[in-house]
């Protein structure tokens, strides 16, 4: 749904000199900083709030009873995870000073691997899918305010709405259905073919086993980017430069573009705002496909109490939505020269 | 089937939406109501053997126990509305809560309350829910707080806006002034100028609440004794639905329900918000302009094929215009002329539709306006489609009302005064003509390529005069150019007009509320009253002796102390 | 953005138009970019349900058990094989003989075996493994050389020769670990510290097959061992995909983009598969068992009459008709599977309502006023029936054992949690019941009940299998446990199973049938190996060829295959060019593209 809470307009009030790529990063910078600082506590407290423990499943449950408690321990030392919680915690933010996230209980391997083994695959169907759901529901979004109260509009209106609320797990499941498993058009898992695929074929098989997972996650997008486009170019179309734009001459796409110009912004704050949305909203459709991405990775760990992978997860889709945030901060001065810059000529 | 009956203007999607939203949510209301009745097995307990496909005792079939399907859709229906209103509810109390508290009290109170809303914003949702749900057990009242713990920040932060927005109102302020009490005052005065705003986050919220619930259910993380809608599909998701052909009965139905009750919360929060923000729904339809396909840039200019020669350059007749077909008309039998190389002023209170008149006959007046008599420029005639449309700017220059709001904010002047330019002249000399009309009007070289936020109003409004002039009109039409702008920059302005008029042989239309304004510079006068002509003749006739009693009242209130022009 | 109005008029949808059609492109192209099958049977795509790491004993996750240990051990060999016979088969070793105490075993190998880098296999890896694995906290296989039985040392007696000194008796050697510890290279492991983290390196076995690369999560590619000590496998090479969503992994054996799934057929597909031309269905039995377990040391479950009594209340052949559609066997009261070696052979299971409800009676457990009966003391017969929440099989018994029980005036209330909150609480004894699965290994073993129903030690909180105790029990499993003649370790185990049988401390409710479904095109040499599965080494091994006449259904059976194509239309989902992309399609029989 349509995000409508942008964040306020950058203050005018201070001119100065400095670059306003600068100055957006020096308004933007201390709350990205503190939600980092948040989810830096909150990812190394959200787990160990909850029963169970990680080391439970380094052993079959069927050998539970002949592990002794020292085993134990050792195994918890072998992860970083013993001593008092505090401890813990503060070997965890040593560690990420290093930029090293530990050792995933579960998988034996570095966080950092594993995370990067992820990230590509849910920066290919996040990646993809934001930049869709933007093109596409902007551009609906413009189309049904140039023809404000036209049944086409409403129509649009009406289309997209539907399409924005199948849950994205569901239009999932009905896209494999039609596609994989009655067209047997596409691959049913996986995001990468089996077999020695080279070059461009290995390119078109990942390709076609991307295309459903894209798909499901740009509709579940589409919705907001759509809503937004519209109604800021409704309110657009009602200021006094859209009617001087046609006086002076304009055809209806140069009125149009100018705007569209202006809409872009709030368009643009809720592709960025798509962004975050679509990180964690992918986890469901991610299992659907059996695609190995990030909203998966966490939904295993959190099953498997995998610490060290849910707090290097989480704090790396923290930092995505934070950077996210913080590019349309920085790009804002780009869109509307207001904010580029500020004050007046030779006042 | 959505839209209105009336093809033209539909004023307000957001009813026909929220009408269909409500009927969207009845039907698992009442389904949910009457669950009982409705479905004749249990949802819980086997009925049948397991995995039966649809039959007349058990119209969905069977689920892996034997329990019957229809019954569990129906009884679905309460989680899911349960679940979305609790949710909804939890989570706007809380919003609610923090923005009337960071709202009203200020301070600290608002610095660390705001502070955590944007922490908690910029938090993945789902990623939280699903780690808070698996931690925190199963069960529809943890999954409705688990939702609503992470979605209060949202309308916290716009019911917060809107807080501050509202305790700025004369009467509150007024109300705090006389010593009412802060809850007396939030609970009358404030409380009740949310209910648009909350209403449409409680319906946002409720929409995102169902969809979690099913998203967590199927992802096994809800309880599956429960039947959820969500439940039904991760149930027969692990019984291979898919694959055995019982998607059908089992998945389908339940995950329209599903999707018709988000559509239902999706549509109802549209209404909301239309209504909350009337600016999506009293736009005031559709702009003809901004049809049609782009034009090829003409690379000569315009023939100056002056045919009439000796007639008016623009003659009005009987010219009648409604906004819409069945509404008064609010221009009503207007008949003027506007001789060649004179300035002619429309003169009359906001209202007489003056504007009405420039608009209709420029093509610019939105929706579906009814327009009929007749008006010609250069003897051809205007009103025909697409008539005004091949004239606009190029022949006729037109300065629209508030023309100091009438620049785009995302460009330079220099790139709007060029683009109007390069309509009638080749791409090479579009700069060096934008730089001479800038100059032309009065502009300072600097500020040429400044963007329009950085000028003053005066500096404004002669760019806008610049653009109206860049294709060399004949006509040039001036919306009360000088209205908002101080005594001194209107003389100048208006210095500025009699200038362009005299340099380039203008013919010029100012429509103006403004008669000390137009008796200095008008040559005739056209008075108007309630979409009808009054008066009308050279302006020194009618200002020394104007025959109606409305021209007479609208002259003396006004009288200028400069006099009228000799 | 720059601010030139004037220019730039054209080519702004490129970017979306060029990813669209990057995606269109992927689709069409991809879908007829394959061949028919060249008729060389001779790879294998095999869909499993869990990343492995990289398949090596030490780093093994665990996730896809049970066949996490049959994976290993086509890149690994045990010294026999395999685990689930009580007598298994000599595989590294020639043989191993015991000395009369069973303390100590030396272990003769089979000469002329070589790692897949060429080096021979001596008895200096088998001593090394026990000691690594000695060294090496967790995974799956160590607890076999520190818990039980305790390994003391190793003595390399010859290249060939090793001797195995254990702290007790131990004369289930050849088992446990002979015939469930792969064993590793000395010269690889050797120089790798932390041996639990070395998830990074191809594993070097001596196993029929060895892998070639793997990707993360994505999959395993195996290759055949072609101076393989029993002979070049039979398949020259396997691919294993990870296809973690069980209806994904039959759709697409179903679709034909793999040949075989490592999990066994739900009993919903089982009749749609066993008729899909090109299918085969295998019926093996896995060993496995799902139970309910009753928290012995808690209230009145604390009563073995009212353990007996929801035992005797609980009608197992209905819960594996309903759960399992009858592909399975209902569970025994002496928990022992019924193809174990160690089963009781009169075992079985009592279902008499009439008798249970007496049992009560007599024992004092009144019906209140809402049917419920009260312990004596007041206490409601109530308990909760706690469930994983990523088993829908269990939930699903769960909720008709719940139902079963109403019948003596006993209430179960199904909950479902997270595995990981289970076991906490289990651990903790923080449960009334609960319902789980052991695999074949749990069967096999004949210390299995031991392990699980011995006494938890004093002072212990218990054990998460339910705290039984019972002296008589726990004396005749210790017996057995170090009992040196199989025939008198038998005797001692069926009579503690009748114990246990009496006592109820937790019940089988069934043993799940192991059917496993192939495509036949690609290849017909798959053995149903007891406890294995198919997906198993002696299906690839010569001289291991299927019995004829074998359970194998193939298809023919009574087809109720749903109107497929018909449906698919109603799905009007704004599928943009789904007509141009379907006219591109076709059947495709190979996953594999084509080799060149």
């Amino acid at each position: 749904m349509a995000e409508l809470v942008l964040p306020a307009p950058a203050t005018r009030r201070h001119a100065g000199r400095v670059l306003p790529v600068i100055r957006q990063l020096r308004r933007a910078l201390p709350l990205s900083a503190l939600v980092l600082a948040v989810a830096i506590v909150l990812n190394f407290a959200l787990p160990r709030l909850a029963p169970g423990d990680p080391i439970d499943f380094l052993i079959p449950a069927d050998q539970a009873s002949a592990v002794s408690p020292e085993r134990r321990a050792e195994l918890a030392a072998s992860y970083g995870l013993d001593g008092s919680e505090w401890d813990q915690f503060r070997r965890y933010v040593v560690g990420l000073a290093h930029g090293d996230l530990g050792v995933s209980t579960r998988h034996g391997r570095p966080v950092t691997e594993l995370l990067a083994e992820r990230l590509p695959w849910t920066l290919l169907l996040v990646g993809s899918s934001v930049v869709l759901s933007t093109l596409i529901g902007a551009a609906l979004g413009f189309r049904s305010a140039w023809r404000r109260g036209t049944k086409s509009d409403v129509r649009t209106l009406t289309g997209v709405m539907v399409a924005d609320s199948f849950p994205p797990f569901f239009l999932a499941l009905l896209l494999m259905l039609f596609f994989s498993v009655q067209l047997k058009l596409l691959p049913v898992f996986g995001a990468l073919p089996g077999g020695g695929a080279h070059g461009l074929e290995l390119l078109v098989e990942t390709m076609r086993r991307a295309v459903l997972p894209i798909a499901s996650l740009t509709v579940a997008g589409l919705g907001s980017a759509y809503l937004v486009a519209r109604s800021a170019a409704v309110s657009e179309l009602g200021e006094d430069y859209v009617t001087m734009a046609a006086a002076k001459g304009l055809d209806g796409a140069g009125v149009r573009r100018h705007a569209r110009r202006n809409a872009l912004v709030p368009v643009w704050t809720v592709a960025m705002l798509n962004v975050g949305a679509l990180f964690g909203g992918a986890a469901p459709v991610e299992t659907v496909f059996a695609y190995p991405g990030l909203g998966r990775l966490i939904y295993e760990s959190v099953l498997s109490r995998d610490y060290p992978v849910l707090q290097g997860a989480f704090l790396l889709i923290a930092a995505g939505v934070v950077a996210a945030n913080l590019v349309a901060e920085i790009v804002y001065p780009f869109l509307d020269p207001r904010v580029r810059r500020p004050g007046k000529v030779g006042a | 089937m959505m839209s209105s009956r009336r093809s033209s203007t539909s004023r307000s999607a957001g009813r026909t939406l929220g009408r269909a939203g409500m009927v969207l949510l009845a039907v698992p209301a009442l389904a949910a109501l009457a669950a009982g009745t409705v479905a004749r097995h249990s949802a819980t307990r086997p009925s049948a053997l397991p995995l039966r496909r649809p039959s007349l005792g058990h119209p969905l079939g069977t689920d892996a126990l034997g329990v019957d399907i229809f019954a569990q859709l129906v009884h679905g229906a309460r989680i899911s509305l349960a679940v979305g209103i609790g949710a909804a509810a939890l989570s706007l109390a809380v919003g609610l809560l923090v923005a009337v508290l960071a709202g009203w009290r200020r301070g600290w109170t608002e610095a660390v309350l705001m502070r955590i809303t944007d922490v908690t914003l910029a938090f993945p949702f789902l990623p939280l829910v699903l780690v808070l749900a698996a931690f925190f057990g199963r069960g529809l009242v943890t999954t409705a707080i688990v939702i609503a713990a992470v979605s209060w920040a949202r309308p916290a932060r716009v019911l917060w806006a809107q807080v501050l927005k509202v305790r700025e109102y004369q009467h509150v302020q007024a109300a705090r002034a006389m010593g009412a009490s802060g809850v007396r005052t939030v609970g009358r005065h404030i409380l009740p100028r949310l209910v648009p705003l909350a209403s449409a986050q409680f319906v946002r919220v409720a929409n995102a609440a169902v969809i979690s619930e099913a998203a967590l259910a199927f992802l096994g993380l809800g309880d599956p004794t429960k039947a959820s809608w969500g439940t039904m599909l991760s149930n027969a998701s692990s019984a291979n639905a898919l694959l055995t052909g019982a998607w059908k009965w089992w998945m389908l139905p339940a995950g329209f329900a599903l999707t018709a009750v988000v559509l239902g919360f999706a549509f109802m929060g549209y209404a909301f918000e239309e209504r909350a923000d009337p600016r999506l729904a009293t736009s005031s339809g559709r702009l003809r302009f901004l049809a049609g396909r782009r034009r090829r840039p003409a690379t000569t200019a315009a023939p100056v094929a002056v045919e009439a020669a000796g007639g008016p350059i623009l003659a009005v007749s009987d010219l009648r215009v409604a906004y819409a077909a069945g509404m008064a008309p609010a221009v009503d039998g207007v008949t003027f002329e506007v001789e060649r190389g004179r300035v002619t002023a429309l003169v009359g209170e906001s209202g007489s539709g003056k504007s009405t008149i420039v608009m209709s006959l420029l093509g610019l007046l939105p929706g579906d306006p009814v327009v009929a008599g007749a008006a010609t420029f250069e003897g051809r005639p205007l009103l025909r489609a697409s008539a005004a449309a091949r004239v606009r700017g190029r022949r006729i220059g037109f300065v629209t009302q508030a023309a100091m709001n009438a620049l785009n904010p995302a460009y330079t002047v220099h790139a709007q005064v060029a683009e109007a330019a390069a309509l009638t002249m080749p791409a090479a000399a579009v700069r060096a003509r934008a730089d001479e009309l800038l100059a032309d009007v009065g502009l300072p070289a600097p500020a040429h390529h400044a963007y329009p936020h950085e000028l003053s109003g005066g500096m404004r409004q002669r760019v806008v005069i610049a653009m109206a002039l860049a294709n060399s009109p004949e006509l040039l039409i001036a919306d009360e150019p000088t209205t908002g702008l101080d005594l001194v920059t209107q003389s100048s302005i208006l210095r500025l007009l009699q200038d362009m008029k005299a340099r380039l042989g203008l013919t010029v239309l100012i429509i103006t509320h403004d008669v000390q304004m137009v008796l200095r510079v008008a040559d005739d006068l056209v008075i108007l009253q309630d979409g009808h002509v009054v008066e009308r003749g050279p302006a020194a006739t009618v200002a020394a002796a104007p025959v109606e009693a409305y021209s007479r009242r609208l002259l003396n209130t006004r009288l200028s102390p400069l006099g009228a022009k000799s | 953005m720059t601010d030139t109005l004037v220019s730039r008029k054209r080519g702004r949808r490129a970017g979306a138009a060029v990813l669209t059609a990057a995606l269109v492109a992927g689709l069409a192209t991809g879908a007829g970019a394959q061949t028919g099958s060249e008729d060389k049977p001779t790879k294998l795509t095999i869909a499993i349900k869990a990343s492995e790491n990289n398949l090596t004993p030490f780093t093994l996750t665990l996730l896809g058990l049970p066949v996490s240990h049959d994976l290993t051990n086509l890149v690994y060999d045990t010294l026999f094989w395999s685990q689930v016979k009580d007598d298994p088969e000599p595989w590294l070793a020639e043989r191993a003989d015991p000395s009369p105490d069973r303390k100590q075993w030396t272990v003769k190998l089979r000469a002329g075996v070589t790692w897949h880098d060429g080096q021979p296999l001596t008895a200096e890896d088998v001593a090394f493994t026990f000691e690594k694995m000695k060294s090496t906290t967790g995974g799956r296989y160590s607890h076999h050389v520190w818990e039980y039985p305790v390994f003391e040392s190793a003595e390399v007696l010859d290249t060939l020769t090793v001797r195995v000194n254990f702290k007790d008796a131990a004369p289930t050697f050849k088992i446990l670990p002979g015939a469930d510890m792969p064993i590793v290279p000395k010269h690889i492991w050797e120089k790798i510290d932390e041996a639990n983290k070395a998830t990074d390196i191809l594993p070097i076995g001596t196993g029929p097959y060895k892998m070639t690369s793997f990707v993360p999560d994505q999959i395993y590619r195996l290759e055949a061992n072609a101076s393989y000590f029993k002979g070049k496998p039979k398949v020259d090479a396997i691919d294993l995909p990870i296809v973690r969503d069980q209806s994904a992994a039959f759709a697409a054996l179903q679709t034909g983009q793999i040949d075989s799934v490592d999990r066994a057929v739900p009993p919903e597909l089982f009749d749609q598969m066993s008729a899909m031309p090109g299918i085969k269905v295998v019926q093996s039995t896995r060993m496995e068992s799902v139970h309910l377990h009753f928290n012995n040391r808690k209230g009145s479950l604390a009563d073995a009459r009212v353990r007996k009594a929801i035992a005797e209340a609980i009608d197992n052949n209905a819960i594996v008709q309903t759960v399992l559609l009858g592909h399975g066997q209902p569970g025994r009261d002496g928990w022992v599977h019924p193809d174990s070696a160690w089963t009781d052979p009169q075992g079985g299971h009592e279902f008499d309502v009439a008798k249970a409800n007496k049992a009560l009676d007599d024992a004092g457990y009144r019906r209140g006023d809402d049917g419920i009966r009260r312990a004596p003391d007041g206490a409601k017969l109530e308990f909760a029936l706690a469930v994983a929440a990523n088993e829908p099989q269990h939930t699903r018994a769960a909720q008709v054992v719940s139902q079963q029980v109403e019948a003596i005036g006993v209430k179960m209330n199904v909950e479902s949690i997270d595995a990981a909150t289970l076991r906490a609480r289990r651990a903790s004894g923080n449960v009334d019941s609960f319902i789980t699965n052991l695999e074949s290994h749990a069967h096999a073993d004949p210390d299995a009940l031991y392990f699980f129903f011995h006494s938890p030690a004093q002072g212990s909180p218990g054990t998460i299998f339910g705290s039984y105790s019972n002296p008589q029990f726990d004396r005749l499993v210790e017996q057995a446990r170090s009992s040196i003649d199989n025939v008198e370790r038998k005797r001692l185990l069926v009579e503690a199973q009748r114990i246990y049988a009496a006592d109820a401390p937790a019940l089988v409710l069934y043993y799940p049938n192991g059917d496993y479904a192939y495509r036949t095109t690609a290849y017909n040499g798959w053995i149903a190996d007891t406890g294995h599965g198919i997906l198993t080494k002696r299906s690839f091994i010569p001289g291991y060829e299927p019995a004829p006449g074998s359970a194998a259904l193939s298809g023919g059976g009574a087809a109720s295959g749903p109107p497929w194509a018909a449906i698919g239309v109603v799905l009007g989902l704004g599928a943009v060019g789904a007509g141009a992309l379907a006219a591109r399609s076709r059947r495709r029989e190979d996953f594999e593209p084509e080799e060149a």
